[in-house]
């Protein structure tokens, strides 16, 4: 019959790195329409043509002329709707990173940091090593009632333990249903984009024709001419210039929002590795319980081990008792001793310390990404003032891609 | 780094939200099911949620005199006990705040109405729940299984001599 081969504690994993991405460079507006979604080539005849006929229809009308103001108009009413929209999103998104920053897993206040602390020192009373009080529990050997009483520490820490692993997942939960509603956000903000960046499209082929068209007025009708120049072709680079700064706070509230996800995706990561290295050094002490005490340590955490475990454990507390002689050597040296749940242990410390190191990282980058969102968003509160002075939100004009939500 | 904070001194302990009994549980599918059997009989929710919430609902309470088996603390354990206190709830909640005419005929994600919607989430939960209860009874399973193998040894037809046997022996 071939010898039982006693369970092995999980094998030492890679130590666990979590890297909080870096925080986003600002956005150069000039760079925005390069880095916003693309104006879809099947829009682009569409857009053509909405910028034509507003042209033709501007040029037939005597300049002046209310008809003329009225067609001039739509320049400085165009996409406003979306600007503002935008420009009110990018108020409110702020909150966002601010909120992760203060109330999220990454701050100590959180349920998550909190639980983290209160499974440390969880797990600080249960160490082998004795955090607490003697240094060397198992110092002196045979262990005896020294042991039985380590041992018992498991048993009584059981619900405390439950209660803490239910709470890190139902952190988890937290941290993934605020993703959800991240990218929720990330979408809306891509749908933005796009229909800024459609309108950006405009504004540089009206400037374009509009500076082809007043060169060519400028010897046949220079009064025409100036009206187009002072009047048209002033606000289309006005709008222009508001259309790429807006653009540009939006494609930096993106990545901001990406950052926060991407902190939260690896602060699930930790607290997962947080609980499996919990259970796992629940399962070692199980094991080294019964192998060196022969005593049962029953823990409801790891019942689910179910019969291969306790097969194992049988098998390995019979192995023990089959060699009768000097038991408590045997156990001690036996494949499963204490060495092993010191270094089950170890690995929980060591979970707990890289979500710690990431922490810090994190914050650090999260900060940084605050900063300069709030300086992007600042630029975009100084559009919202000069709109507020005239209420144009009914406002539409023949240069409006229509579909966008008011 | 990890040792270094022994020295430091022991914040008040956390007050962790408490794990609810299985009987809680029950007493909220309970809950559940009563609601959604109402608001069923009065034709304010669609048949196909109904049979959805009494199927996950069945499930969970087949599940729950079992988490023992599961193991408290577990992922699945854990899963099940959400989807009873929040899950569930929750995905019901938000479609029940929705006007109904609205929510069953209007495109929202993907061309989905929210009853869709609704009704994708339902079918992960039962999904879900199957998955969890085969896990929490493979043993009595098993045990089945093998009982009856042993019952085959024993009395079955090998027990005889299987193509040997003559026949007309007391069985």
């Amino acid at each position: 019959m071939t010898e039982p081969t006693p369970l092995r504690p999980p094998a030492a994993e890679a130590t666990l790195t979590l890297t909080a991405p870096e925080p986003p460079k600002a956005v150069a507006t000039t760079q925005a329409p390069k880095i916003a979604p693309p104006v879809d080539a099947a829009a682009l005849p569409g857009l053509d043509a909405k910028v034509d006929a507003y042209l033709d229809a501007l040029l037939k009308q005597a300049p002046n002329s209310p008809s003329f103001a009225a067609k001039a108009n739509d320049v400085r009413t165009m996409g406003d709707a979306d600007i503002r929209r935008a420009a009110e999103t990018s108020n409110t998104l702020l909150k966002s990173p601010v909120k992760a920053l203060q109330e999220g897993g990454l701050s100590e206040g959180s349920t998550i940091g909190r639980t983290l602390i209160e499974l440390r020192r969880t797990v600080e009373d249960l160490d082998p090593a004795g955090a607490r009080g003697s240094k060397k529990i198992f110092g002196i050997l045979p262990f005896g009632d020294k042991m039985e009483d380590y041992f018992r520490k498991y048993q009584s820490a059981q619900g405390h333990l439950d209660a803490i692993l239910n709470a890190l997942y139902s952190g988890q939960d937290e941290l993934r249903k605020d993703n959800a509603a991240l990218n929720q956000e990330k979408q809306n903000l891509w749908e933005a984009m796009g229909r800024l960046n459609q309108y950006v499209y405009i504004a540089e082929r009206l400037d374009a024709r509009l500076a082809a068209g007043i060169a060519e007025l400028q010897t046949a009708d220079p009064d025409k001419a100036k009206a187009m120049q002072q009047d048209v072709q002033f606000y289309v680079r006005q709008k222009h210039q508001d259309l790429l700064t807006q653009l540009a706070v939006s494609i930096q509230n993106y990545l901001a929002i990406d950052v926060v996800i991407k902190n939260n995706i690896e602060l699930i990561k930790g607290v997962d590795r947080a609980s499996t290295t919990t259970v796992s050094a629940l399962r070692t002490a199980v094991i080294v319980a019964q192998a060196l005490g022969n005593q049962k340590l029953v823990l409801d955490q790891i019942t689910a081990l179910n019969t291969t475990t306790s097969d194992m454990i049988q098998r390995t507390s019979e192995m023990l008792r089959d060699n009768s002689v000097q038991i408590q050597e045997q156990a001690a040296s036996a494949t499963i001793g204490l060495p092993q749940l010191q270094a089950a242990f170890q690995n929980i410390y060591a979970t707990m310390d890289a979500i710690d190191q990431f922490k810090i990282q994190a914050l650090d980058t999260m900060a940084t990404t605050i900063g300069t969102l709030e300086t992007e968003v600042e630029k975009s509160r100084e559009y919202l003032d000069r709109v507020k002075q005239r209420d144009e939100r009914v406002a539409t004009g023949s240069l409006d891609i229509g579909d966008g939500r008011r | 780094m990890g040792r270094a904070r022994e020295s430091a001194p022991a914040p008040a302990p956390l007050d962790l939200p408490r794990v609810p009994t299985g009987d809680e549980l029950l007493a909220q599918l309970d809950a559940i099911d009563a609601d959604i059997a109402d608001k069923a009989r009065t034709d304010r929710v669609s048949g196909v949620v109904a049979v959805r919430v009494h199927g996950i609902c069945g499930t969970a309470r087949d599940i729950i005199p079992r988490l023992n088996q599961l193991g408290g603390g577990t992922r699945d354990a854990h899963s099940v006990m959400s989807t009873v206190t929040s899950y569930l709830p929750e995905a019901l909640g938000t479609y029940f705040r929705l006007p109904r005419t609205y929510a069953d005929s209007r495109p929202v994600a993907g061309g989905k109405t929210s009853l869709m919607v609704l009704v994708d989430q339902l079918d992960l939960l039962s999904v879900t729940m199957d998955k969890i209860l085969d896990a929490a009874t493979r043993r009595d399973v098993q045990a089945l299984v093998a009982h009856g193998q042993f019952l085959a040894d024993k009395f079955g037809q090998g027990s005889t001599g299987g193509a040997l046997d003559v026949g007309g022996g007391t069985p």
